[in-house]
């Protein structure tokens, strides 16, 4: 079974990080390869697996009472891990340049596995109890990894936002699961979806309260982690504060964590009448592009900016799922999907080449960058090819996702969100743009003319990124191919009981 | 797979350009130019595909995307009379201010990364001619837009920075509307995007949809064509680019707008665009643009805005021809797209000249040159001829045809408009005399006593579109007599 596999490999790894970290002794800065190669070998496991014995839907229970706990290898599960393992996998080879001059990194490179481990859980779990186990190993590791750098002020103050939100989240998760265990005594995602469906549809009205409570704490609580609104204000402090490569995961896929509980779970429960989510969702979607898209245009810290565009590209997901449950399941669930794949490409690599500006440089501010473009300009490179596919641009991977979104939008005739969309859109490019015209046009500042050269592993990362989303770029196939597979399995089959 | 071949081998050829460049210096211009010769002959030599067009369509097609049943993109690419004009034209022009580059640039840094955009951009507008995908059109739609951002902002004059983030927002507002036109068609034709697919769904689309299709294509892709009140990017940046830049921005570029509405709208949504009131509103669109354009130009101090106004105003009789919804008029704007670009080309060309060798822009301190560049000043009284539409040069069968087009439209108004359209063609000689006349006749300033002819690559491209335009003037079967089955064809779709 592919999930106990890719779990193990990546298990067992990071129970021997602090090992083989300890006999590192002083070099443990190597770990980083060790972390890395970890990455690549799943992700190659993995798609060796698809090649020679394609993908199964069939659940695998890991043990069976009191509670089951399932895993699953579905077509979600492999478009979401190898989104997390793309992301980690460069992050990691980021993180031995950037790092270089941090102490304690066994314990970053065991926080960095643990955390990937969680989400790898993640998008195995096929119940909520396995869900939960997992993404409190997720969330956990990655409070730590904000308030990595405890010796400054911003990041301890920044984590601690950071648990008490999240950790608030989590509860209110827990709280949900406990429920719909009461309720229907499984945990198992196919048995919610049937008896849900079967309590929402043939029940009175007055049993309809506690799956409407159950919906909205599930969305109440994966919202905290995935920072829609209002939920998204720990968002823009924890991911600037955090080291570089954990801001591109924590913004890349750790957020991705949240849309993921939330298609999976959530999605097939909420679209049954007579409920109708379709409204919050809806508000949801326009309120999360818009509020922080105008923050945005205000920020001098470049992480700041990039983090509050986080927030607006998860509204554009919210299109999707919106699409989703206004009557177009199929190709909302693609173009979220797509989405998460884009963004955390693009978001990656935004992170990443501002970490190596960090590097060189020492400053988060927009106004000390500008001109870098003439002086180092791999780096900069990156960092506009990532804000170009943010804002859509072709042939980059968020042209292909962003056009897709419209059109889900469109094909369930949410005119005013898809304009809205568009418009918010051309917000974020007017702010990509003005960045980009001020690191390439710019006459170079006093701080890029005496910038340091890039460490080899942040150049080597960058191009690794840069080439990926090229070939997407040009070849969307790809991206198309597993976001529609994906989503068949997401959208609703008729599962009458 | 020439087509495909032709746009692989720009994109590859474009980034082998900027290695090369870094030894080349100043002479990258010339393998740019060698690099866009080869697109050219193919092109010429495809020329009997134009002629059997209409009966035995050319069509190459290289799956893109393909996850059935839900989406289909192909990197299709189609060769009929209409768009091989266009992509002729839009080839030959980048060719000679390639060239014309070489000596314009010499003095520039970075030309490496220059050529490299330059042919990207020919490459992005080839692309956006050639597809017959809506989504492959859109790729190059924006992948069009790049690199002419880029090429503005680091090479242009003026406030460069600001106009270049201005084109930018400008014309990326419009393509969001295309993006939601292209949206809605889609969601009819079930995820394929192949123009047959989309002009076979016509049908299957409620009149209301058709409507807001419409108004938000023409606003789309107005802005591109600078339709007023939509223009307000274009005389900064046509005027502050650099020379070669805007030869390719007025004389090509801001036409593909209308070619795409052209060819993916008219098709969808032609029963809808011939009732009413749609063909007066759209005529009275072109008119104003052209009075506009034209007025603008005369109050000019400029030489590149007076140009850049004069854009405008010939934007408006193409977009006149158009709105015309004729085959006549349609053929006329097309063949005004042709027209236009070689003799905006050339007096751009003529323009970049007077800032080149002289170093001024500002029409009250020229004067007399004609005596002092007597190759081009010829040129330049040949490029406004062309412009202002005298009898012998390929804008004046153009002209004639949108004059013919519009008398033969379905709308009531058409003598009206006819009258207003033809009367505005001597806007199109007041501005133009007055350009030739404050630039080299008159007395010579004493600062310009040195003055003289440019070096033969920047006389020899110019000389070439005036040749070409004098040779469609003369004898414009050349282009129409393809360009007119093609076009008759289309429309009876």
């Amino acid at each position: 079974m592919v999930a106990v596999d890719i779990l193990l490999i990546l298990g067992v790894g990071t129970f021997l990080t602090p090992v083989i970290g300890y006999f590192l002794g002083d070099k443990e800065r190597l770990l980083g390869y060790y972390v890395a190669a970890l990455h690549g070998i799943a992700l190659i496991y993995i798609y060796l697996n698809v090649i020679y014995s394609g993908v199964s839907s069939e659940p695998f229970y890991v043990f069976r009472s009191p509670v089951s706990s399932a895993l699953i290898f579905d077509y979600v599960s492999l478009f979401f891990t190898t989104v997390f393992l793309i992301v980690g996998f460069v992050s990691a080879i980021h993180s031995i340049g950037y790092m270089a001059r941090d102490r304690n990194l066994t314990i970053y490179y065991t926080l960095y596995l643990m955390m990937m481990l969680g989400l790898i859980g993640l998008s195995m779990a096929y119940d909520l109890f396995t869900f939960f186990v997992f993404w409190e190993a997720m969330a956990i590791s990655s409070y730590v990894l904000v308030a990595f750098r405890y010796h400054l002020d911003e990041p301890v103050e920044a984590g601690m936002k950071y648990l008490i939100m999240s950790g608030v989240g989590s509860l209110l998760v827990l709280y949900a699961i406990s429920l719909t265990y009461g309720l229907i005594g499984s945990l198992r995602l196919d048995y919610i979806v049937q008896y849900m469906i079967s309590i929402i549809s043939f029940a009175s009205i007055e049993y309809l309260t506690i799956p409407i409570l159950i919906v909205t704490l599930l969305l109440v609580g994966f919202g905290i982690k995935a920072a829609y609104f209002p939920f998204w204000t720990w968002l823009p402090d924890a991911h600037p504060a955090a080291p570089s490569p954990i801001s591109a995961l924590l913004s890349g896929i750790v957020i991705k964590a949240g849309i993921l509980g939330i298609m999976r779970f959530v999605l097939p429960i909420l679209i049954q009448k007579p409920l109708s989510f379709g409204p919050p969702i809806y508000a949801l979607a326009i309120l999360t592009m818009t509020v922080p898209n105008i923050i945005a245009l205000m920020q001098d810290d470049i992480k700041r900016l990039l983090a509050y565009s986080s927030i607006v590209n998860i509204g554009f997901i919210l299109i999707g799922i919106a699409a989703y449950v206004y009557g177009s399941p199929l190709y909302g669930a693609a173009a979220s999907l797509s989405h998460v794949l884009s963004h955390a490409l693009g978001k990656g690599l935004g992170f990443l080449a501002v970490g190596g500006i960090i590097y060189m440089m020492e400053t988060r501010s927009i106004r000390s960058m500008y001109g870098l473009g003439r002086k180092r300009p791999l780096v900069a490179l990156a960092l506009s090819m990532a804000l170009l596919s943010l804002a859509g641009m072709p042939p980059l991977p968020g042209f292909w996702s962003k056009w897709l979104l419209i059109l889900s939008a469109i094909h369930s005739k949410l005119w005013i969100l898809a304009f809205l969309g568009v418009f918010n859109s051309v917000l974020a490019v007017l702010y990509y743009i003005w960045l980009i015209q001020r690191i390439f046009f710019a006459e170079p500042t006093e701080e890029v003319e005496h910038a340091h050269e890039a460490h080899p592993a942040i150049k080597a990362a960058l191009m690794i990124l840069m080439g990926i989303m090229i070939l997407i770029g040009l070849y969307p196939q790809l991206m198309y191919e597993l976001a529609f597979r994906a989503s068949e399995i997401l959208s609703p089959l008729p599962r009458i009981l | 797979m020439e087509l495909v071949t032709m746009i692989l081998w720009l994109y590859a050829a474009g980034i082998a350009i900027y290695p090369v460049g870094k030894f080349m210096k100043n002479k990258t211009g010339y393998l740019a130019a060698l690099v866009i010769a080869i697109p050219v002959l193919m092109l010429l030599s495809m020329y009997k595909y134009a002629f059997e067009s209409p009966l035995k369509p050319y069509i190459e097609t290289v799956t893109w995307v393909n996850v059935p049943p839900y989406l289909r993109i192909d990197f299709s690419m189609y060769l009929d009379g209409l768009n091989y004009a266009i992509a002729l034209i839009i080839l030959i022009v980048t060719l000679m201010a390639a060239i014309y580059s070489v000596s314009y640039m010499e003095h520039e840094h970075g030309l490496d990364a220059y050529f490299t955009l330059y042919v990207f951009y020919t490459a992005g507008m080839l692309g956006a001619v050639l597809s017959y995908d809506l989504i492959a059109f859109l790729f190059f739609w924006e992948a069009m837009l790049i690199p002419s951002y880029a090429l503005i902002g680091i090479w242009g004059y003026g406030d460069r920075r600001r106009v270049a983030f201005k084109y930018f927002l400008y014309t990326q507002l419009g393509t969001i509307l295309i993006i939601i036109t292209i949206a809605v068609l889609g969601v009819y034709s079930g995820g394929d995007f192949s123009f047959p697919a989309l002009y076979g769904v016509s049908g299957l689309i409620p009149q209301s949809i058709k409507l807001l299709v419409g108004l938000l294509a023409i606003i789309g892709f107005g802005v591109k064509m600078a339709i007023v009140p939509l223009h307000g990017w274009l005389p900064e940046a046509h005027a502050e680019a650099p020379t070669p830049i805007s030869v390719i921005l007025s004389g090509v570029m801001i036409e593909i707008g209308l070619y795409a509405v052209i060819r993916i709208y008219l098709p969808i949504l032609f029963d809808e665009w011939v009732l009413g009131m749609q063909p007066t509103i759209l005529m009275l669109l072109g008119i104003l643009t052209m009075y506009y354009g034209g007025i603008n130009a005369l109050v000019q101090k400029d030489v590149k805005r007076l140009l850049a106004y004069s854009s405008i105003s010939q934007m408006g009789y193409m977009f006149l021809g158009f709105a015309t919804m004729t085959p006549i008029g349609i053929e006329g704007s097309v063949f005004h797209i042709v027209g236009h670009g070689l003799m905006k080309g050339l007096l751009f060309m003529v323009a970049g000249v007077l800032i080149h060798q002289v170093g001024v822009r500002d029409m009250d301190r020229l004067g007399g040159l004609a005596v002092k560049m007597p190759v081009t000043a010829t040129l330049a009284v040949i490029g406004a001829m062309g412009i202002a539409g005298l009898p012998g040069i390929s804008p004046f069968v153009s002209e004639f045809l949108v004059f013919t087009g519009s008398f033969s439209s379905p709308s009531d108004y058409r003598l009206v408009i006819l009258v207003l359209a033809v009367l505005g063609s001597a806007l199109s000689a007041a501005y133009m005399t007055l350009f030739v006349r404050k630039v080299f006749f008159g007395p010579l300033p004493d600062e310009f006593k040195d003055a003289r002819d440019p070096g033969l690559t920047m006389i020899l491209p110019m000389l070439a579109l005036a040749i070409i335009a004098i040779l469609l003037g003369v004898y414009p079967g050349l282009i129409l007599d393809f360009l007119a089955p093609s076009t008759d064809f289309f429309l009876g779709l």
